[in-house]
Formats: C-alpha cells, sequence, structure tokens
C-alpha cells in the first residue's frame, strides 16, 4: 500500500508534508473510482439489446402469514424499458411495466395502474430497468450502491435514496457473476424478506432456493 | 404685504392642511384590495372571497423548471419542506401521496367515522372473507392493493377510500418518475401553496412571495427557475407593474408639464405655484375620505388624483389672466367663472358619491372634496403666496400660440360641430348592444402573460372552476355537512350526465355526527368481529394473531365520540376541510354573519344550466339553501348595475348642472351654450372610442367624468361675461388654450401607457380634451366689437394658430 511507505519515513513537515498529501491525494481519491470501474463493467455486462428473459424462483418471509411463500415465474424485459413480471401458480399474475404504465393481469382481470402508485414496486422497475440498460447514473440517483467482489462474483447493497421508499425497502442485494444476476434479497420493513434466485443455463444446482437469512 | 383677510385665508389654509395631513396620520389607512373597492359578489351570494378569485382566491400555484426532473423534484421537495413551518401558509401541496407517519395515523385512528364505506354489510361474514381473501392476495402480489403493512390494522382498506379524498381537493397533476406532481409534458414541478386566511392582505402575500423566492433561491440550483401563478402572485405582480408605471408616467407628466408652464411664463413661479391648489386638493380629499369611509382605497386614490387633474387649470387661468394686474384683484374677477365651473362639477361628483359602489362613492366624495378646495385655494390663498414681486408687478403674459377664429369662420365650425355630433349620435345609436365590457378582467390590469401561466399551471393541476361553485348556508356546522351529503346524490348523477367531471364537499372530509353514528353502530361488536377474523385466518393462512390491531381499533371506534370541525386534528384531514367549511367569523357573507356556510367546489364544468337546475330541483324538494354561484355573472351584472346607476345619476347630473348655471348665471342663453358645448365634447368623444373599435368599461366612464369636468371649465370660462372685451378676451382664450394644452399634453402621456387601464383614461382624456376645447370655443359667444385686425384672417370654418406676440 502506497500509504503504508510513508509512514515508515520520519514525519515529514511544512512544505514537504503538503507536498506529499497532495502527491497522495490523486491516489486515495482514486480508490473509489477503482470499484466504479469494475461497476461499470458489471453494468456493460449486464447491459441487454434485445429481448431476454430469466426464470426465478422466490421465497418469501411474511410475519403475518402462517409459513413461507414459495412462487416462481419469469423475467422479461424489452428494450428499451418494457419490464414484464410473471408468477405460475394459484396467485399468479402478470405483470407488465411500460413507461410509467402498469398493466395488471390476474384471474382474466386486466387493470390498468399507474406506476407511481405503488413505489415499492416503482423501485424495483427502476433498479432492474437501470441495470439491464446500463444507466449508472440512474442507479445511483435511486440507491446508494455498495460494491463488493469482481466481475466474476459481484454483489451489489443497495439502499433507496428516497426518504419515504426508505421507510418500506430497507435494502436489496443482488449478487451474480459477470453479466448474469443470480439473486436478489430483499429486506422490508417490519421483518419482511424475500429471496429471488434467478436459474442461469449454465446452472449445476437445480434444487429449490434456500430461505432468505435475515436479522 | 398681503392684506389682513388674505393672511388669514393662509392662515386658515395651513390649518386645513394640518388638519387634513394628521387625520392621514393618525387614522389613515390604505386600503389595496379590489375586494373593497367594488361591491363584494361574494358579500351578496353569501361568500368570503376574494372578488377576482372564486375558490381559488388563497393558493398559489408555484413551478419549477429548468434542470432536470430529479433536480426539480429534489427542489420541489426542498422547497415545500422549508415552507411547511411559515405562519402565513395553511399548507403545501406538491403531490407527495404519502403522508407522513404522524398525519397517517390521525387518518387511521377516524377512519371507521369519516369512510363512506362503513356500513353493516362490509362487516357481514362474507364482505370480510373476500377482504381477507384480497388482503391474503395482497401479500402474494408484487402490486398490491393495499401497503403491506397496513394490513393488519385495515384489513377492509377504509385508508384506501380515505387516501383518495384527502389527495384530490389541492390537485390532481401528473404524478412524475420522482413522485411529486408535474405537468403533463413533464417538464415543471408543480406545487400548490394555500394561503392562511390571516396572510390575506396584499401586503402580507407580497412578503409571502419574498419568502418563496428566498427559500428557493437557498436550494441553490442554478439550472432551475422558479414561477409564482394564482390570485396572490398576479395580484402583486400587477401591483408591482402599476406601481413601477405610475411612477414613471408621473414623473415624466410632471417633467412635460414644468417645461410646458415654464416656456409659456418664462418664470419659475407659475411652476410651482399650479401645484398648490392640486396638492391642497388632494390632501383635503384623502381626508374627507378617511374620515367618512375609515380608510382610503389605492384606486380611488389614484384615479382621484387622476380626475382631480382638472383643478390645476384654476392656478393656470388665474396666472394667465394675471398679466401685470394684482392677483388678487384678478382671482376676484375670475371667481364667478371659477365658481360656476368648480360648482358644477363638484355637483356631478356629488351625485356620483351617493352610490352603492364603495370604491366610485370614495372617488365621488375624494373629488367633490378636491375640486371645491382647490378652487378656493386658487381664490383666496394662491395670490397671497405669490412672492411679493410676483404680487407687484405681475407675471409675465404667457406666450402660447392662440386659435382666433374669425366669426364666420366660428360659424361655419359650428355647422360642422353641428354635422359632427349628429353624426357621432348616429354612431352610438347605431351600437346595439351597446359595446360595454363589464368584465372585472377588464378592469384588472393584470399582465397578459401572468394570466396565460395562471391558466396553464391550473389545468395541469387539475383544480377545481374558479368560477361556479355550490353554497350552502346553515345554522350550524353540522347542519352544512348534512346538506352537503345530502348533495352527494344530484352531484353524483350530474356526473354522470357529464355536467362536471368531479366535485369536492366538506361532508366527504367530515361527514354530519347522524353518519358518524351511523358508522358506528355498523360496526360489530369485537366478540362477533373475533370469530369472523378467526375463520379467515384459518381459510388464509394467515398468523393467529395477525389481526389483532383490527379487533382494537374496531372496538375503540365503536366507543369513540363523533369527530366535529372543532375536535379534528391538526393534519391533512383539518386541512382538506378547512377551505370547504367556514365558520361564522371566517366569512363576511352579508345577512348571513351567524351562518356557516360549506362551498362544493365543481370540476370541470361544462354545464351551468344542467346544474343549475339539479341542484334548484333537489334544494327545492330538500328545503334546503343551496345554489350555484356564478362568480363572473354575478360580478359582471354588478357592475352592468353600476354602470347604469352611474349613467342615470350622469343624466340626473345634467339637469342639475343645467339647473344650477341657470340659477348662478341668470343666463338662459348662456347656460344652453355651456350645456351644449360639453355634451357636444362628450358625444364626440365617446363616438370616437366607439369608431377605435374600443368596448367601453368603468374605466372610460371614469375619464368621461373628467372630460365633463374640463368641457364645463372650458365652457364656463370661454362664455364669462367679463370675457367679452377683446382683451379679456384674449386673455381668457389664452388661458383657456394652456389649460387645454396642458391636460391633452399629461393624458397624451398616460394614452402611452402599455397598461390597458392607464391607455384607456389617457386617450379618452386626450380625445374629450381635443373635442371639449374645440366645442366650447366654438361655441362661446363671440366677442363684443366683431372681429379685431389682430384676429382676422382665418378661412371659413378652420381654427387659425398663430403666436402670440409679446405684449
Amino acid at each position: 500500500m502506497t500509504s503504508g511507505k510513508t509512514t515508515d519515513h520520519p514525519r515529514p513537515r511544512g512544505p514537504v508534508r503538503l507536498a506529499l498529501l497532495a502527491l497522495l491525494a490523486p491516489l486515495w481519491l482514486a480508490l473509489p473510482t477503482a470499484a466504479a470501474d469494475d461497476l461499470d463493467a458489471i453494468l456493460a455486462a449486464l447491459t441487454l439489446d434485445e429481448p431476454s428473459q430469466m426464470d426465478f424462483s422466490e421465497v418469501r418471509q411474511e410475519p403475518m402469514l402462517e409459513s413461507r411463500e414459495r412462487q416462481s415465474g419469469r423475467i422479461a424485459f424489452e428494450p428499451p424499458d418494457t419490464l414484464i413480471r410473471e408468477t405460475d401458480g394459484r396467485r399468479g399474475e402478470h405483470v407488465r411495466i411500460e413507461g410509467r404504465e402498469l398493466t395488471l393481469t390476474r384471474d382474466d382481470s386486466v387493470r390498468e395502474i399507474r406506476l407511481d402508485e405503488q413505489p415499492g414496486l416503482e423501485a424495483f422497475a427502476g433498479l432492474f430497468r437501470s441495470l439491464l440498460q446500463g444507466d449508472r447514473e440512474a442507479l445511483e440517483a435511486g440507491f446508494e450502491v455498495e460494491l463488493d467482489g469482481d466481475l466474476d462474483a459481484w454483489e451489489l447493497e443497495l439502499r433507496p435514496r428516497d426518504r419515504a421508499l426508505r421507510r418500506a425497502i430497507i435494502e436489496i442485494t443482488i449478487q451474480g457473476h459477470e453479466g448474469v444476476i443470480r439473486r436478489v434479497d430483499t429486506w422490508e420493513a417490519g421483518n419482511r424478506t424475500s429471496r429471488m434466485e434467478f436459474a442461469t443455463e449454465d446452472a449445476e444446482d437445480p434444487s429449490p432456493a434456500p430461505p432468505a437469512e435475515h436479522d | 404685504m398681503p392684506s389682513l383677510p388674505s393672511r388669514a385665508a393662509v392662515a386658515l389654509w395651513l390649518a386645513g392642511l394640518l388638519i387634513a395631513a394628521l387625520i392621514l396620520g393618525l387614522r389613515g389607512e390604505m386600503a389595496t384590495d379590489l375586494g373593497r373597492f367594488m361591491p363584494d359578489p361574494g358579500a351578496e351570494a353569501g361568500l368570503p372571497l376574494d372578488i377576482d378569485a372564486g375558490p381559488g382566491a388563497r393558493q398559489l400555484l408555484l413551478a419549477i423548471e429548468g434542470g432536470d426532473a430529479a433536480q426539480r423534484a429534489a427542489a420541489s421537495d426542498g422547497l415545500a419542506d422549508a415552507l411547511r413551518g411559515d405562519a402565513a401558509i395553511a399548507g403545501v401541496h406538491n403531490g407527495r401521496g404519502d403522508f407522513d407517519p404522524e398525519a397517517l395515523e390521525a387518518i387511521l385512528d377516524l377512519r371507521y367515522l369519516l369512510s363512506p364505506a362503513v356500513t353493516p354489510e362490509r362487516f357481514s361474514r362474507e364482505h370480510l372473507d373476500s377482504a381477507f381473501a384480497e388482503r391474503r392476495d395482497d401479500l402474494s402480489s408484487a402490486v398490491p392493493a393495499m401497503p403491506r403493512e397496513l394490513i393488519p390494522r385495515d384489513p377492509t382498506g377504509e385508508l384506501l377510500e380515505l387516501g383518495e379524498r384527502l389527495r384530490d381537493p389541492f390537485g390532481d397533476a401528473t404524478r412524475g418518475e420522482h413522485g411529486v406532481w408535474t405537468d403533463p409534458a413533464g417538464e415543471r414541478a408543480l406545487l400548490v401553496v394555500r394561503i392562511a386566511p390571516a396572510a390575506e392582505g396584499l401586503e402580507e402575500q407580497t412578503g409571502l412571495l419574498q419568502r418563496v423566492e428566498q427559500e428557493f433561491a437557498a436550494l441553490e440550483d442554478a439550472d432551475l427557475r422558479l414561477l409564482q401563478a394564482g390570485p396572490p402572485a398576479i395580484a402583486v405582480a400587477s401591483r408591482e407593474r402599476i406601481r413601477a408605471e405610475v411612477t414613471a408616467f408621473s414623473l415624466a407628466a410632471s417633467l412635460a408639464l414644468a417645461v410646458l408652464l415654464l416656456v409659456v411664463f418664462r418664470h419659475p413661479h407659475p411652476v410651482w405655484l399650479a401645484a398648490i391648489p392640486l396638492g391642497s386638493g388632494i390632501l383635503a380629499g384623502a381626508a374627507v375620505v378617511t374620515l367618512v369611509f375609515g380608510h382610503l382605497h389605492g384606486i380611488a386614490l389614484a384615479f382621484g388624483i387622476t380626475v382631480l387633474g382638472v383643478a390645476l387649470d384654476y392656478p393656470l387661468h388665474l396666472f394667465a389672466h394675471t398679466g401685470r394686474r394684482g392677483a388678487a384683484r384678478v382671482a376676484g374677477e375670475l371667481w364667478p367663472a371659477l365658481v360656476l365651473g368648480a360648482g358644477s362639477t363638484a355637483l356631478v361628483y356629488a351625485l356620483m358619491a351617493a352610490t352603492s359602489f364603495p370604491g366610485m362613492a370614495q372617488l365621488g366624495l375624494f373629488v367633490l372634496t378636491g375640486i371645491l378646495v382647490a378652487a378656493a385655494v386658487t381664490r383666496w390663498v394662491l395670490p397671497a403666496l405669490l412672492p411679493r414681486g410676483a404680487r407687484e408687478k405681475g407675471l409675465p403674459e404667457p406666450r402660447l400660440p392662440l386659435p382666433s377664429p374669425s366669426y364666420r369662420g366660428q360659424l361655419a365650425g359650428r355647422g360642422l360641430l353641428l354635422v359632427a355630433v349628429l353624426a357621432a349620435l348616429a354612431v352610438l345609436l347605431s351600437r346595439d348592444p351597446f359595446p360595454w365590457n363589464d368584465q372585472l378582467t377588464a378592469l384588472n390590469p393584470v399582465p397578459e402573460e401572468a394570466i396565460a401561466l395562471d391558466r396553464e399551471l391550473r389545468d395541469a393541476l387539475g383544480l377545481p372552476d374558479v368560477r361556479h361553485l355550490l353554497l350552502i348556508r346553515a345554522e350550524s356546522a353540522d347542519a352544512v355537512l348534512q346538506e352537503a351529503r345530502a348533495l352527494e346524490e344530484p352531484l353524483e348523477a350530474l356526473r354522470e350526465e357529464g355536467a362536471i367531471t368531479g366535485f369536492e364537499h366538506p361532508a366527504r372530509i367530515l361527514p354530519d355526527t347522524a353518519t358518524q353514528r351511523e358508522r358506528q353502530a355498523a360496526l360489530p361488536e369485537r366478540d362477533t368481529l373475533a370469530e369472523h377474523v378467526e375463520r379467515a385466518v384459518r381459510d388464509h393462512g394467515f398468523q393467529a394473531e395477525a389481526f389483532t390491531p383490527f379487533l382494537d381499533d374496531v372496538e375503540r371506534s365503536r366507543a369513540m365520540d363523533p369527530v366535529t370541525p372543532a375536535s379534528l386534528p391538526d393534519g391533512p384531514l383539518r386541512q382538506a376541510l378547512e377551505p370547504l367549511l367556514l365558520a361564522p367569523g371566517e366569512h363576511s357573507a352579508a345577512g348571513h354573519e351567524r351562518a356557516w356556510i360549506g362551498q362544493v367546489l365543481l370540476r370541470g364544468l361544462n354545464d351551468a344550466d344542467a346544474v343549475s337546475g339539479h341542484i334548484d330541483r333537489h334544494s327545492a324538494a330538500a328545503g334546503t339553501r343551496v345554489e350555484l354561484v356564478d362568480l363572473r355573472a354575478t360580478t359582471e351584472a354588478m357592475v352592468a348595475d353600476f354602470r347604469t346607476a352611474a349613467l342615470t345619476r350622469l343624466a340626473l347630473a345634467a339637469l342639475a348642472v343645467t339647473a344650477l348655471l341657470w340659477l348662478l348665471t341668470r343666463d338662459p342663453g348662456r347656460s344652453l351654450r355651456i350645456v351644449t358645448a360639453v355634451a357636444a365634447g362628450l358625444l364626440l368623444t365617446t363616438a370616437s372610442l366607439l369608431l377605435l373599435g374600443i368596448e367601453l368599461t368603468l374605466f372610460h366612464l371614469i375619464a368621461l367624468m373628467l372630460v365633463i369636468g374640463l368641457g364645463l371649465d372650458y365652457a364656463v370660462f370661454l362664455g364669462r361675461p367679463g370675457a367679452m372685451e377683446p382683451d379679456e378676451a384674449r386673455r381668457t382664450r389664452r388661458s383657456v388654450t394652456l389649460c387645454a394644452l396642458s391636460t391633452g399634453l399629461v393624458f397624451a402621456l398616460l394614452a402611452l401607457s402599455s397598461l390597458p387601464v392607464l391607455r384607456a383614461l389617457g386617450l379618452t382624456v386626450a380625445l374629450g380634451v381635443v373635442f371639449s376645447y374645440m366645442a366650447a370655443l366654438l361655441l362661446a359667444r363671440p366677442v363684443n366689437p366683431p372681429p379685431t385686425s389682430e384676429a382676422s384672417g382665418p378661412g371659413p370654418g378652420s381654427l387659425r394658430s398663430r403666436i402670440q406676440p409679446f405684449p
């Protein structure tokens, strides 16, 4: 480490110290940029130019319910910004988000809803859009972003910036490998958690997803 | 050395000025709101509203533009937060639908009394079962109908019912991607600031607007711009604009007048002395109006000073006649003419003063007082104020181009005048309907771009109609709320018919006590409810204790005292109710001081007749007092009423003035000539305005009243018996010409104003000066010895001007 070397020397004084600091400052400032380059690389890998679909399975922990809830379905993305979330089973539904419009199809009934009436979903839609469009600016405008790992195995810790939204969604973490999202964990207020796992084409572990850890 | 009587006059004058100054200093109050100038349509209809605003009277509309959507949204939130603590503000709304936790708690607390959905059926087993099934779906859905965290307390979703109602009253704009209101194009963030009733005055609003600017500047985002609209912004902006224009005009007019007088008299004294009678008249008029009305209205003062401009003629007559003679003697000689002119003008305004139109009554009294004082000051004070040199040696003869028609020329001119007057009459009579413009907007000098912005933001915000609303009057708040609830059905029917697109009424926010008790009675007892809940818990897989908060809330709601306007907690509920329900102390409805007033705001009204008919039938059937108020029609009708009254009074005044002239002159021929000259000037001026395609407003009427005063002045002086001698005739013509020239100059400058009101005044009076002067000159009795060599040579019908040689 650069900073380690300097401490071995006798403490520089006055102008020397200033000069050293001036020299070191760019290095120190460059640290987050190094991480940011990784983020750019991850976003570049995630960016989709053509329609794409991912199968997922989700496990939700809901304190109001007796047992954990499991759902499976698909998330599809159609450039430039259309997102579709479809779930199977008894409470299955089809949600299509295009621009600011949301269409909910459930049990053959179709409802048109303004996206802004669903702040939680709006946040998720914004998140997925910025990831799949590789829009770092939008991502960082909506969330405080922390990156762990590298392109090969990365984890994004995301906290909503919007005050009202923060009351509902505490944190979202996304794990992935290069341009593939593997897992999305969500911590919501009131001890609600969810873990979504995405099946990948080269998936070697088809076993059901383990429940999300939470505190 | 001034004589004893004149010294007494000066002392009396000074004492009068002192008293007037004292009155103004101690009791003076300047009103600037249009509401106190006009008869209040609200007062007649039972409304506490500003004249020009209606339901949106106290709403300031803000738009933030520039930057990107995120910047605008951040600024919208920042500004809203900064303004919320302001004492002058009742509420700030920027589209954030989520209530803060405290406000949410207050609404949750009262939800079973306030929600219209609370009926016995809602808590039946079947309904509860389907509600629980829906909540179970919510827990699995990406698009829950209800926020998950509220499900344990409110499984029947009463908050959803209330949330919609509480969101709507203040706006229904597009909500942009950052959750704040935007215009449809998404290029501006929009906010509505509701001003507290205590901060209604224009001064307070000016202060508030400045604070809004400051708070916005404190956000320090150089990309963004703040736009302000709504009645408060318009009122403040138009006042600033009027102030600036009037200041510029006053300076220009004073300068022009001073230069004119200096050129004509070549002496400084007439310049400053000319201002003394006018100044004294203004001071006295202001003091008398303050004594009688308790305050002086800014508009009455401004127009009063304008109309009082005729008083500037009096000293000019004096100076122009003085020449090398003693000013006091000349003042004595001119006095009969001065009495005649000032007296007849004052008579016109005395009739004006006796109207029910408060601003006009003030204007009339102001001018009446001012004219009489100015005439008296000219007669007794002005000569004594002349510096000794001027007093003893007199003033220089004014040097002035002077029309000197020959006798034959005058006759030909009269012929032309007759033709012109007949033509003018034909123009006036041919206009049917007569092009009056009674809209208050024509009177209110609002910059057009401000109106356009206001309309744009109002549309974007989906604010209720500012022109129409329904009024409910009743003895108590609860009675108003009952009547409002009864209106729900006919209003809903109107909405389905398409006559309106929506409505707001106070009972939608706070139901009457009886309704609340009905809802309490609809809530099941705890045991019964617990039984239903238990089954649901089993059927849908909820945790056993999941709905304990629901059971607690229902039990508590059953035992609560009904909410009243007084017990309603602060927050969104109170904010939503306040503008819709007015306590007796909060409005100024004439004749209904002790009534509570409910306002029903209408959205998207496109068939006022259907609404009015429907509501009338409903009121008749239900025996209630509900009516549709059309603020614009009401004010227009009042302006029209006033106009009719004013015209009737003018006709009366014409008779009275004729009688007065006859009485004072004992000369029917002279009286007739004066009246004819004034009438001719008036007719020609009005016809010219019509030919220019101008619609006449109250301001034109005020200007025409000044034209009457000027016409009387010119005709009276030109017809003075003393003016029959050639020398005196020349002096009189000179003084009248000087008066016409100075007045014409001032008002021609005013006609250049960018403000429609000032332009109307300027153009009308400038035209009036020209026509009245010509008519008076042509109709004046010819000078005794037929034209001397000095005044010979003009062609028939022409008014030849030439430079009067220096004597």
